[in-house]
Protein backbone atom coordinates (compact mmCIF):
# COMPACT_ATOMS: atom_id res chain seq x y z
CA UNK A 1 0.00 0.00 0.00
CA UNK A 2 1.63 3.62 0.55
CA UNK A 3 3.94 4.19 2.56
CA UNK A 4 3.55 7.72 2.79
CA UNK A 5 -0.03 9.14 2.54
CA UNK A 6 -1.45 10.05 -0.54
CA UNK A 7 -4.32 12.08 -1.06
CA UNK A 8 -7.43 9.94 -3.79
CA UNK A 9 -6.61 11.16 -7.31
CA UNK A 10 -10.21 11.40 -7.99
CA UNK A 11 -11.91 12.72 -5.21
CA UNK A 12 -8.87 14.45 -3.98
CA UNK A 13 -10.30 14.53 -0.51
CA UNK A 14 -9.39 11.08 0.96
CA UNK A 15 -6.03 9.48 1.37
CA UNK A 16 -5.44 6.70 -1.29
CA UNK A 17 -5.62 3.46 0.03
CA UNK A 18 -5.81 1.04 -3.17
CA UNK A 19 -3.48 1.32 -6.28
CA UNK A 20 -5.46 0.83 -9.61
CA UNK A 21 -3.43 0.25 -12.65
CA UNK A 22 -5.52 0.79 -16.12
CA UNK A 23 -4.97 0.97 -19.67
CA UNK A 24 -6.31 4.32 -21.27
CA UNK A 25 -5.15 5.03 -24.76
CA UNK A 26 -2.66 2.15 -25.02
CA UNK A 27 -0.60 3.62 -22.15
CA UNK A 28 -0.19 2.44 -18.61
CA UNK A 29 -1.38 4.71 -15.82
CA UNK A 30 -1.08 4.36 -12.06
CA UNK A 31 -4.10 5.56 -10.34
CA UNK A 32 -4.15 6.33 -6.74
CA UNK A 33 -7.56 5.94 -5.42
CA UNK A 34 -9.38 6.13 -1.87
CA UNK A 35 -11.61 2.45 -1.50
CA UNK A 36 -14.77 4.21 -1.98
CA UNK A 37 -13.40 6.27 -5.62
CA UNK A 38 -11.68 2.42 -6.42
CA UNK A 39 -15.54 1.07 -5.99
CA UNK A 40 -16.91 3.16 -8.38
CA UNK A 41 -14.39 1.53 -10.85
CA UNK A 42 -13.42 -1.24 -10.66
CA UNK A 43 -16.36 -4.03 -9.39
CA UNK A 44 -13.58 -6.31 -7.54
CA UNK A 45 -13.15 -2.97 -5.64
CA UNK A 46 -16.84 -2.77 -5.27
CA UNK A 47 -16.80 -6.21 -4.12
CA UNK A 48 -14.05 -5.97 -1.37
CA UNK A 49 -15.52 -2.91 -0.36
CA UNK A 50 -18.48 -4.82 0.73
CA UNK A 51 -16.76 -7.13 2.49
CA UNK A 52 -14.74 -5.27 4.18
CA UNK A 53 -17.49 -3.49 5.51
CA UNK A 54 -18.70 -6.27 6.08
CA UNK A 55 -15.56 -7.16 8.38
CA UNK A 56 -15.30 -3.86 9.90
CA UNK A 57 -18.79 -4.11 11.24
CA UNK A 58 -17.82 -7.86 12.99
CA UNK A 59 -14.37 -6.32 14.19
CA UNK A 60 -16.93 -3.65 15.88
CA UNK A 61 -18.71 -5.66 17.42
CA UNK A 62 -15.80 -8.38 18.50
CA UNK A 63 -14.41 -4.98 19.76
CA UNK A 64 -17.46 -4.14 21.48
CA UNK A 65 -17.45 -7.57 23.15
CA UNK A 66 -13.94 -7.34 24.50
CA UNK A 67 -15.01 -4.28 26.02
CA UNK A 68 -17.83 -5.75 28.00
CA UNK A 69 -15.75 -8.16 28.87
CA UNK A 70 -12.94 -6.32 30.29
CA UNK A 71 -15.41 -3.87 31.87
CA UNK A 72 -16.52 -6.70 34.05
CA UNK A 73 -12.98 -8.25 34.88
CA UNK A 74 -11.67 -4.54 35.00
CA UNK A 75 -13.67 -3.82 37.41
CA UNK A 76 -11.17 -1.51 39.66
CA UNK A 77 -12.39 -2.47 43.16
CA UNK A 78 -10.68 -3.90 46.14
CA UNK A 79 -12.47 -5.47 49.24
CA UNK A 80 -12.23 -2.83 51.76
CA UNK A 81 -11.71 -5.21 54.59
CA UNK A 82 -9.22 -7.75 53.22
CA UNK A 83 -7.70 -5.68 50.37
CA UNK A 84 -8.88 -8.70 47.48
CA UNK A 85 -8.93 -7.49 43.71
CA UNK A 86 -12.14 -8.28 42.53
CA UNK A 87 -9.90 -9.09 39.14
CA UNK A 88 -8.29 -11.90 41.69
CA UNK A 89 -11.82 -13.20 42.30
CA UNK A 90 -12.66 -13.63 39.02
CA UNK A 91 -9.72 -15.10 37.82
CA UNK A 92 -10.38 -18.07 40.94
CA UNK A 93 -13.83 -17.44 42.08
CA UNK A 94 -12.08 -17.48 45.62
CA UNK A 95 -13.33 -14.30 47.71
CA UNK A 96 -11.05 -13.35 50.39
CA UNK A 97 -13.30 -13.21 53.22
CA UNK A 98 -16.96 -12.81 54.27
CA UNK A 99 -16.91 -8.46 53.43
CA UNK A 100 -15.95 -9.35 49.69
CA UNK A 101 -19.44 -9.90 49.65
CA UNK A 102 -20.91 -6.51 50.16
CA UNK A 103 -17.57 -4.81 49.29
CA UNK A 104 -17.88 -6.04 45.62
CA UNK A 105 -21.60 -4.92 45.59
CA UNK A 106 -23.65 -5.58 42.24
CA UNK A 107 -20.90 -6.62 40.37
CA UNK A 108 -20.98 -10.28 43.21
CA UNK A 109 -24.83 -9.28 42.87
CA UNK A 110 -24.04 -10.20 38.71
CA UNK A 111 -22.18 -13.61 39.47
CA UNK A 112 -24.68 -14.65 42.19
CA UNK A 113 -27.73 -14.14 39.92
CA UNK A 114 -26.06 -16.12 36.82
CA UNK A 115 -24.65 -18.76 39.27
CA UNK A 116 -28.00 -19.31 41.67
CA UNK A 117 -30.74 -17.40 39.41
CA UNK A 118 -31.50 -15.48 42.92
CA UNK A 119 -29.63 -13.06 45.11
CA UNK A 120 -31.82 -13.64 48.22
CA UNK A 121 -30.56 -16.73 50.77
CA UNK A 122 -34.10 -19.07 51.87
CA UNK A 123 -32.98 -21.25 54.20
CA UNK A 124 -31.88 -21.98 57.61
CA UNK A 125 -30.26 -19.45 59.99
CA UNK A 126 -27.55 -19.84 62.29
CA UNK A 127 -29.03 -19.59 65.57
CA UNK A 128 -28.07 -15.63 66.85
CA UNK A 129 -29.98 -14.79 63.48
CA UNK A 130 -33.08 -16.88 64.19
CA UNK A 131 -35.42 -14.72 65.98
CA UNK A 132 -34.49 -11.70 63.79
CA UNK A 133 -34.78 -13.22 60.48
CA UNK A 134 -37.66 -15.63 60.92
CA UNK A 135 -39.33 -12.27 62.24
CA UNK A 136 -38.75 -10.34 59.38
CA UNK A 137 -39.64 -13.53 57.30
CA UNK A 138 -43.11 -13.42 58.52
CA UNK A 139 -43.12 -9.54 58.33
CA UNK A 140 -42.54 -10.43 54.20
CA UNK A 141 -45.17 -13.03 54.65
CA UNK A 142 -47.67 -10.54 56.17
CA UNK A 143 -46.93 -7.92 53.91
CA UNK A 144 -48.13 -10.08 50.72
CA UNK A 145 -51.36 -11.48 52.31
CA UNK A 146 -51.99 -7.84 53.43
CA UNK A 147 -51.75 -6.49 49.34
CA UNK A 148 -53.62 -9.53 48.62
CA UNK A 149 -56.52 -8.63 51.16
CA UNK A 150 -56.83 -5.28 49.71
CA UNK A 151 -57.12 -6.68 46.62
CA UNK A 152 -59.77 -8.84 47.81
CA UNK A 153 -61.13 -5.78 49.59
CA UNK A 154 -61.09 -7.27 52.55
CA UNK A 155 -59.21 -4.30 54.60
CA UNK A 156 -61.24 -5.63 58.14
CA UNK A 157 -58.07 -8.66 57.95
CA UNK A 158 -55.99 -6.12 56.27
CA UNK A 159 -55.98 -3.44 59.07
CA UNK A 160 -55.40 -6.84 61.32
CA UNK A 161 -52.28 -7.67 59.08
CA UNK A 162 -51.32 -3.92 59.36
CA UNK A 163 -51.43 -3.75 63.32
CA UNK A 164 -49.68 -7.69 63.89
CA UNK A 165 -46.38 -6.05 61.06
CA UNK A 166 -46.27 -2.67 63.17
CA UNK A 167 -45.71 -4.03 66.20
CA UNK A 168 -43.15 -6.73 65.05
CA UNK A 169 -41.69 -3.85 63.36
CA UNK A 170 -41.33 -2.46 66.82
CA UNK A 171 -40.11 -5.59 68.71
CA UNK A 172 -37.45 -5.40 65.92
CA UNK A 173 -36.46 -1.94 66.73
CA UNK A 174 -35.76 -2.82 70.52
CA UNK B 1 2.84 -45.95 60.98
CA UNK B 2 -0.44 -44.48 59.90
CA UNK B 3 -4.22 -44.18 61.21
CA UNK B 4 -5.72 -47.37 61.60
CA UNK B 5 -9.19 -45.75 60.45
CA UNK B 6 -7.61 -44.99 57.20
CA UNK B 7 -8.03 -48.83 56.29
CA UNK B 8 -11.54 -48.90 57.35
CA UNK B 9 -12.87 -45.20 55.92
CA UNK B 10 -14.66 -46.87 53.58
CA UNK B 11 -16.58 -48.57 55.71
CA UNK B 12 -20.27 -47.19 55.17
CA UNK B 13 -20.40 -49.08 51.69
CA UNK B 14 -20.75 -52.27 53.98
CA UNK B 15 -24.03 -50.60 55.22
CA UNK B 16 -27.43 -51.19 53.00
CA UNK B 17 -30.13 -48.25 52.10
CA UNK B 18 -33.16 -48.08 49.48
CA UNK B 19 -32.54 -48.78 46.04
CA UNK B 20 -29.54 -50.16 46.43
CA UNK B 21 -29.84 -51.34 43.22
CA UNK B 22 -29.91 -48.30 41.47
CA UNK B 23 -28.32 -45.82 43.67
CA UNK B 24 -24.74 -46.45 45.16
CA UNK B 25 -24.65 -43.78 47.50
CA UNK B 26 -25.81 -40.39 48.66
CA UNK B 27 -24.12 -37.38 50.37
CA UNK B 28 -24.41 -34.35 51.48
CA UNK B 29 -22.64 -31.72 52.78
CA UNK B 30 -22.30 -27.99 54.72
CA UNK B 31 -20.00 -25.02 53.60
CA UNK B 32 -19.02 -23.02 56.79
CA UNK B 33 -16.75 -20.03 57.46
CA UNK B 34 -15.80 -18.55 60.36
CA UNK B 35 -16.86 -14.87 61.18
CA UNK B 36 -13.68 -12.35 61.14
CA UNK B 37 -11.07 -14.58 59.58
CA UNK B 38 -10.10 -14.84 55.84
CA UNK B 39 -11.34 -17.55 53.42
CA UNK B 40 -9.13 -20.60 53.62
CA UNK B 41 -6.94 -19.93 50.57
CA UNK B 42 -5.86 -16.60 51.71
CA UNK B 43 -5.48 -17.53 55.60
CA UNK B 44 -2.12 -17.37 57.11
CA UNK B 45 -0.41 -20.47 59.05
CA UNK B 46 -1.46 -18.83 62.45
CA UNK B 47 -4.64 -17.81 60.94
CA UNK B 48 -5.47 -21.19 59.70
CA UNK B 49 -4.06 -22.62 63.11
CA UNK B 50 -6.74 -20.46 64.46
CA UNK B 51 -9.55 -22.14 62.47
CA UNK B 52 -8.12 -25.67 63.63
CA UNK B 53 -8.38 -24.49 67.17
CA UNK B 54 -11.82 -23.05 67.02
CA UNK B 55 -13.05 -26.51 65.26
CA UNK B 56 -11.31 -28.51 67.71
CA UNK B 57 -12.93 -26.75 70.82
CA UNK B 58 -16.42 -27.47 69.36
CA UNK B 59 -15.82 -30.65 68.29
CA UNK B 60 -14.89 -31.40 71.84
CA UNK B 61 -16.97 -29.31 73.82
CA UNK B 62 -20.28 -30.07 72.09
CA UNK B 63 -19.73 -33.63 71.63
CA UNK B 64 -20.40 -32.74 67.56
CA UNK B 65 -19.64 -36.30 65.92
CA UNK B 66 -19.98 -38.51 68.76
CA UNK B 67 -17.04 -40.84 68.47
CA UNK B 68 -14.70 -40.04 65.90
CA UNK B 69 -10.72 -39.82 64.71
CA UNK B 70 -9.04 -36.84 64.47
CA UNK B 71 -6.78 -37.03 61.08
CA UNK B 72 -3.77 -34.53 60.66
CA UNK B 73 -3.77 -34.38 57.14
CA UNK B 74 -0.11 -33.26 57.02
CA UNK B 75 0.41 -36.30 58.82
CA UNK B 76 -1.00 -38.50 56.51
CA UNK B 77 1.25 -39.79 53.42
CA UNK B 78 -0.24 -39.23 49.66
CA UNK B 79 -1.20 -42.68 49.75
CA UNK B 80 -3.33 -42.89 52.44
CA UNK B 81 -4.60 -39.01 51.39
CA UNK B 82 -5.59 -40.97 48.10
CA UNK B 83 -7.09 -44.18 49.86
CA UNK B 84 -9.54 -41.56 51.87
CA UNK B 85 -10.31 -39.84 49.05
CA UNK B 86 -11.34 -43.31 47.02
CA UNK B 87 -13.74 -44.10 50.54
CA UNK B 88 -15.07 -40.84 49.29
CA UNK B 89 -14.27 -39.07 53.11
CA UNK B 90 -12.55 -36.29 52.11
CA UNK B 91 -11.88 -34.33 49.04
CA UNK B 92 -9.66 -33.76 46.18
CA UNK B 93 -9.02 -30.74 47.84
CA UNK B 94 -7.96 -32.25 50.82
CA UNK B 95 -6.27 -35.17 49.32
CA UNK B 96 -3.86 -32.41 48.09
CA UNK B 97 -2.55 -32.12 51.70
CA UNK B 98 -0.97 -29.28 53.42
CA UNK B 99 -0.52 -27.58 56.72
CA UNK B 100 -3.62 -27.15 59.42
CA UNK B 101 -5.53 -29.36 57.87
CA UNK B 102 -7.67 -31.57 59.49
CA UNK B 103 -10.22 -34.32 59.24
CA UNK B 104 -12.66 -35.81 61.58
CA UNK B 105 -14.16 -38.94 60.54
CA UNK B 106 -16.92 -40.19 63.09
CA UNK B 107 -15.98 -44.27 63.67
CA UNK B 108 -18.91 -45.48 61.37
CA UNK B 109 -16.88 -43.15 59.13
CA UNK B 110 -19.98 -42.28 57.16
CA UNK B 111 -19.88 -38.42 58.52
CA UNK B 112 -16.82 -36.45 58.47
CA UNK B 113 -15.44 -32.77 59.35
CA UNK B 114 -12.97 -31.10 57.04
CA UNK B 115 -11.24 -28.03 58.42
CA UNK B 116 -9.63 -25.49 55.81
CA UNK B 117 -10.82 -27.17 52.87
CA UNK B 118 -11.93 -24.48 50.26
CA UNK B 119 -13.88 -23.60 53.09
CA UNK B 120 -13.11 -22.97 56.76
CA UNK B 121 -15.25 -25.91 58.02
CA UNK B 122 -17.07 -28.91 55.16
CA UNK B 123 -19.35 -31.33 57.11
CA UNK B 124 -20.65 -34.14 55.06
CA UNK B 125 -22.28 -37.29 55.58
CA UNK B 126 -22.42 -40.48 53.18
CA UNK B 127 -24.86 -43.75 53.15
CA UNK B 128 -25.70 -46.21 50.96
CA UNK B 129 -28.42 -46.18 48.69
CA UNK B 130 -31.04 -43.44 48.74
CA UNK B 131 -30.90 -41.59 51.88
CA UNK B 132 -31.26 -37.75 51.08
CA UNK B 133 -33.29 -36.96 54.22
CA UNK B 134 -31.15 -38.98 56.47
CA UNK B 135 -28.27 -37.54 55.31
CA UNK B 136 -29.08 -33.89 55.60
CA UNK B 137 -30.72 -34.49 59.19
CA UNK B 138 -27.33 -36.01 59.71
CA UNK B 139 -25.56 -33.10 58.29
CA UNK B 140 -28.00 -30.79 60.22
CA UNK B 141 -27.02 -32.23 63.74
CA UNK B 142 -23.44 -31.84 63.05
CA UNK B 143 -24.19 -28.06 61.45
CA UNK B 144 -26.42 -27.31 65.10
CA UNK B 145 -23.89 -28.35 67.33
CA UNK B 146 -21.24 -26.59 66.17
CA UNK B 147 -23.54 -23.57 66.08
CA UNK B 148 -23.36 -23.38 69.43
CA UNK B 149 -19.81 -22.58 69.95
CA UNK B 150 -18.80 -21.31 66.37
CA UNK B 151 -19.81 -17.70 64.88
CA UNK B 152 -20.49 -18.79 61.23
CA UNK B 153 -19.92 -15.93 58.96
CA UNK B 154 -23.45 -15.15 57.74
CA UNK B 155 -25.23 -12.40 56.24
CA UNK B 156 -29.29 -12.25 56.04
CA UNK B 157 -29.01 -11.43 52.53
CA UNK B 158 -26.87 -13.88 50.97
CA UNK B 159 -26.79 -16.46 54.05
CA UNK B 160 -24.13 -18.97 54.90
CA UNK B 161 -20.66 -17.21 52.65
CA UNK B 162 -18.67 -19.78 51.08
CA UNK B 163 -15.61 -18.88 49.78
CA UNK B 164 -16.66 -19.85 46.19
CA UNK B 165 -20.40 -18.02 45.58
CA UNK B 166 -21.26 -20.95 44.13
CA UNK B 167 -21.63 -22.61 47.07
CA UNK B 168 -23.15 -19.42 49.14
CA UNK B 169 -26.74 -19.48 50.25
CA UNK B 170 -27.23 -22.64 52.19
CA UNK B 171 -23.74 -23.85 51.66
CA UNK B 172 -25.49 -27.37 50.89
CA UNK B 173 -24.07 -29.97 48.32
CA UNK B 174 -26.59 -33.07 47.86
CA UNK B 175 -24.90 -35.43 45.45
CA UNK B 176 -26.33 -38.65 44.66
CA UNK B 177 -24.65 -41.29 42.79
CA UNK B 178 -26.85 -43.84 40.76
CA UNK B 179 -26.04 -46.51 38.46
CA UNK B 180 -27.65 -46.51 35.24
CA UNK B 181 -26.86 -49.59 32.47
CA UNK B 182 -30.26 -49.87 31.69
CA UNK B 183 -30.66 -46.63 30.19
CA UNK B 184 -27.12 -46.20 28.98
CA UNK B 185 -27.67 -49.58 26.85
CA UNK B 186 -30.71 -48.45 25.37
CA UNK B 187 -29.37 -45.38 24.60
CA UNK B 188 -31.87 -43.25 26.36
CA UNK B 189 -28.87 -41.54 28.69
CA UNK B 190 -28.48 -38.69 27.20
CA UNK B 191 -32.27 -37.64 27.27
CA UNK B 192 -32.65 -38.22 30.81
CA UNK B 193 -29.62 -36.19 31.80
CA UNK B 194 -30.48 -33.32 29.27
CA UNK B 195 -33.64 -33.03 31.50
CA UNK B 196 -32.05 -32.47 34.65
CA UNK B 197 -30.24 -29.66 34.48
CA UNK B 198 -33.11 -26.62 33.79
CA UNK B 199 -33.80 -27.90 37.89
CA UNK B 200 -30.68 -26.14 38.59
CA UNK B 201 -28.92 -29.91 39.26
CA UNK B 202 -26.24 -31.53 37.04
CA UNK B 203 -24.37 -34.33 36.40
CA UNK B 204 -20.93 -35.65 36.87
CA UNK B 205 -18.96 -39.00 36.35
CA UNK B 206 -17.83 -41.52 39.33
CA UNK B 207 -15.01 -39.38 39.95
CA UNK B 208 -16.25 -36.03 40.40
CA UNK B 209 -15.73 -33.20 39.02
CA UNK B 210 -14.25 -33.72 35.19
CA UNK B 211 -13.99 -37.20 35.01
CA UNK B 212 -15.87 -39.03 32.19
CA UNK B 213 -19.17 -41.67 32.64
CA UNK B 214 -17.01 -44.76 33.28
CA UNK B 215 -19.34 -48.00 34.06
CA UNK B 216 -22.18 -46.24 33.70
CA UNK B 217 -21.92 -44.37 37.12
CA UNK B 218 -23.55 -40.99 37.57
CA UNK B 219 -23.33 -38.90 40.38
CA UNK B 220 -26.50 -36.20 39.87
CA UNK B 221 -25.90 -33.21 42.20
CA UNK B 222 -27.76 -29.84 43.50
CA UNK B 223 -25.93 -26.58 41.49
CA UNK B 224 -27.97 -23.85 42.94
CA UNK B 225 -27.48 -23.52 46.45
CA UNK B 226 -29.07 -19.81 46.83
CA UNK B 227 -32.49 -18.82 46.80
CA UNK B 228 -33.78 -22.36 47.76
CA UNK B 229 -34.12 -23.49 50.89
CA UNK B 230 -32.35 -27.25 51.89
CA UNK B 231 -35.56 -28.66 52.14
CA UNK B 232 -36.51 -27.72 48.46
CA UNK B 233 -33.17 -28.28 47.43
CA UNK B 234 -33.60 -31.90 48.58
CA UNK B 235 -36.84 -31.91 47.34
CA UNK B 236 -36.03 -31.43 43.71
CA UNK B 237 -33.31 -33.93 44.06
CA UNK B 238 -35.97 -36.26 45.17
CA UNK B 239 -38.66 -36.01 42.44
CA UNK B 240 -35.74 -35.65 39.80
CA UNK B 241 -33.69 -38.56 41.16
CA UNK B 242 -37.19 -40.60 41.38
CA UNK B 243 -37.67 -39.88 38.07
CA UNK B 244 -34.44 -41.49 36.79
CA UNK B 245 -35.07 -44.43 39.10
CA UNK B 246 -38.58 -44.92 37.57
CA UNK B 247 -36.81 -45.02 33.93
CA UNK B 248 -33.98 -46.95 35.42
CA UNK B 249 -36.28 -49.81 36.03
CA UNK B 250 -38.53 -49.35 32.85
CA UNK B 251 -35.59 -49.42 31.21
CA UNK B 252 -34.27 -52.97 32.50
CA UNK B 253 -37.15 -54.50 32.26
CA UNK B 254 -37.76 -53.71 28.73
CA UNK B 255 -33.97 -54.87 28.03
CA UNK B 256 -34.56 -58.41 29.71
CA UNK B 257 -37.54 -58.95 28.07
CA UNK B 258 -36.63 -57.97 24.56
CA UNK B 259 -32.96 -58.53 24.57
CA UNK B 260 -32.34 -60.91 26.64
CA UNK B 261 -29.96 -62.83 25.17
CA UNK B 262 -27.26 -60.24 24.40
CA UNK B 263 -27.90 -58.64 28.08
CA UNK B 264 -26.80 -62.23 29.53
CA UNK B 265 -23.80 -62.72 27.02
CA UNK B 266 -22.97 -59.10 28.44
CA UNK B 267 -23.03 -59.76 31.87
CA UNK B 268 -21.65 -63.91 31.45
CA UNK B 269 -18.68 -62.42 29.89
CA UNK B 270 -17.95 -59.73 31.95
CA UNK B 271 -18.44 -62.90 34.49
CA UNK B 272 -15.49 -65.06 32.56
CA UNK B 273 -13.24 -61.84 32.10
CA UNK B 274 -13.09 -60.94 36.02
CA UNK B 275 -12.88 -64.88 37.46
CA UNK B 276 -10.15 -65.41 34.91
CA UNK B 277 -7.94 -62.01 34.02
CA UNK B 278 -4.56 -61.63 34.97
CA UNK B 279 -4.49 -57.99 34.75
CA UNK B 280 -7.13 -55.66 34.49
CA UNK B 281 -6.99 -51.68 34.48
CA UNK B 282 -9.35 -50.04 37.17
CA UNK B 283 -11.53 -48.64 33.46
CA UNK B 284 -12.21 -52.03 32.35
CA UNK B 285 -12.59 -53.49 35.76
CA UNK B 286 -15.74 -50.81 36.99
CA UNK B 287 -17.07 -51.16 33.46
CA UNK B 288 -16.99 -55.43 33.90
CA UNK B 289 -18.19 -54.96 37.62
CA UNK B 290 -21.07 -52.63 36.33
CA UNK B 291 -22.52 -55.96 33.84
CA UNK B 292 -22.07 -57.62 36.99
CA UNK B 293 -24.17 -54.88 39.08
CA UNK B 294 -26.83 -55.30 36.28
CA UNK B 295 -26.63 -59.01 36.33
CA UNK B 296 -27.54 -58.87 40.26
CA UNK B 297 -30.49 -57.33 39.33
CA UNK B 298 -31.11 -60.47 36.72
CA UNK B 299 -31.31 -63.01 39.10
CA UNK B 300 -27.33 -64.35 38.99
CA UNK B 301 -24.99 -64.16 41.61
CA UNK B 302 -27.45 -64.18 44.01
CA UNK B 303 -24.44 -65.01 46.90
CA UNK B 304 -23.40 -61.34 45.95
CA UNK B 305 -24.99 -58.01 47.63
CA UNK B 306 -24.82 -54.58 45.94
CA UNK B 307 -23.51 -53.50 49.04
CA UNK B 308 -20.67 -56.03 48.21
CA UNK B 309 -20.10 -55.16 44.92
CA UNK B 310 -20.02 -51.66 45.71
CA UNK B 311 -17.13 -52.27 47.91
CA UNK B 312 -15.54 -54.08 45.49
CA UNK B 313 -15.80 -50.74 43.18
CA UNK B 314 -13.81 -48.58 45.82
CA UNK B 315 -11.67 -51.54 46.66
CA UNK B 316 -10.20 -52.00 42.75
CA UNK B 317 -8.95 -48.01 43.20
CA UNK B 318 -5.30 -47.30 42.78
CA UNK B 319 -4.63 -46.24 45.86
CA UNK B 320 -6.73 -49.19 47.83
CA UNK B 321 -4.91 -51.90 45.66
CA UNK B 322 -1.37 -49.99 46.51
CA UNK B 323 -1.95 -50.02 50.43
CA UNK B 324 -3.11 -53.52 50.36
CA UNK B 325 -0.18 -54.25 48.28
CA UNK B 326 2.05 -52.87 50.90
CA UNK B 327 3.27 -49.38 49.20
CA UNK B 328 2.86 -47.61 45.49
CA UNK B 329 3.41 -50.62 43.78
CA UNK B 330 3.37 -49.05 40.14
CA UNK B 331 0.28 -49.56 37.20
CA UNK B 332 1.45 -52.78 36.11
CA UNK B 333 1.90 -54.26 39.79
CA UNK B 334 -1.37 -52.72 40.50
CA UNK B 335 -3.17 -54.42 37.51
CA UNK B 336 -1.76 -57.67 38.41
CA UNK B 337 -3.17 -57.25 42.02
CA UNK B 338 -6.78 -55.87 40.79
CA UNK B 339 -6.89 -59.00 38.59
CA UNK B 340 -5.75 -61.16 41.55
CA UNK B 341 -8.54 -59.91 44.03
CA UNK B 342 -11.59 -59.98 41.69
CA UNK B 343 -10.73 -63.90 40.53
CA UNK B 344 -10.88 -64.33 44.06
CA UNK B 345 -13.92 -62.68 44.57
CA UNK B 346 -15.51 -64.43 41.26
CA UNK B 347 -14.30 -67.72 40.92
CA UNK B 348 -15.98 -70.17 41.74
CA UNK B 349 -19.94 -68.18 42.05
CA UNK B 350 -22.29 -71.43 40.95
CA UNK B 351 -24.55 -69.17 39.44
CA UNK B 352 -28.41 -70.00 39.84
CA UNK B 353 -29.01 -69.36 35.59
Amino acid sequence: MFVNKVICMKCNKSFATVKLTRIVNGRVKELNLCQSCAAEISPYQKKLAGAQANLDSILAGLLANEKEKKRTTDVDITCRECGLPFATYRESLFLGCADCYDSFGEHLLADLRKFHGSTRHQGKVPKRFQSRITMQRDIRQMRKQMEEAIEQENFELAAQLRDKIKSLENQDEE
Amino acid sequence: MFNPMVLDSHKWVDTSGPYMDIVVSTRSRYARNIVGLPFAPYAKPDELAKIVETVDKSIASQDVLGASDRIIIAKVPRLERRYLKESRIISAELEKGGEHRIVYLSHECNRSVMVNEEDHIRMQCIMAGLQLRNTLTAIDEIDGRMDVSVEYAFSEKFGYLATCPTNTGTGLRVSVMMHLPGLALSQKIDKILSLVQPYGLTIRGFYGEHSEYIGDFYQISNEVTLGKSEEEIVEILDKVVTQILTREQQAREQLFAKKSNAIDDAIWRSYAVLSNARMIDSSEAMKLLSRIRLGIDRGYFSSFTHSELNKLIIEIQPAHLDLREGGNVGSEARDIARAGLLRKRFHGIISDN
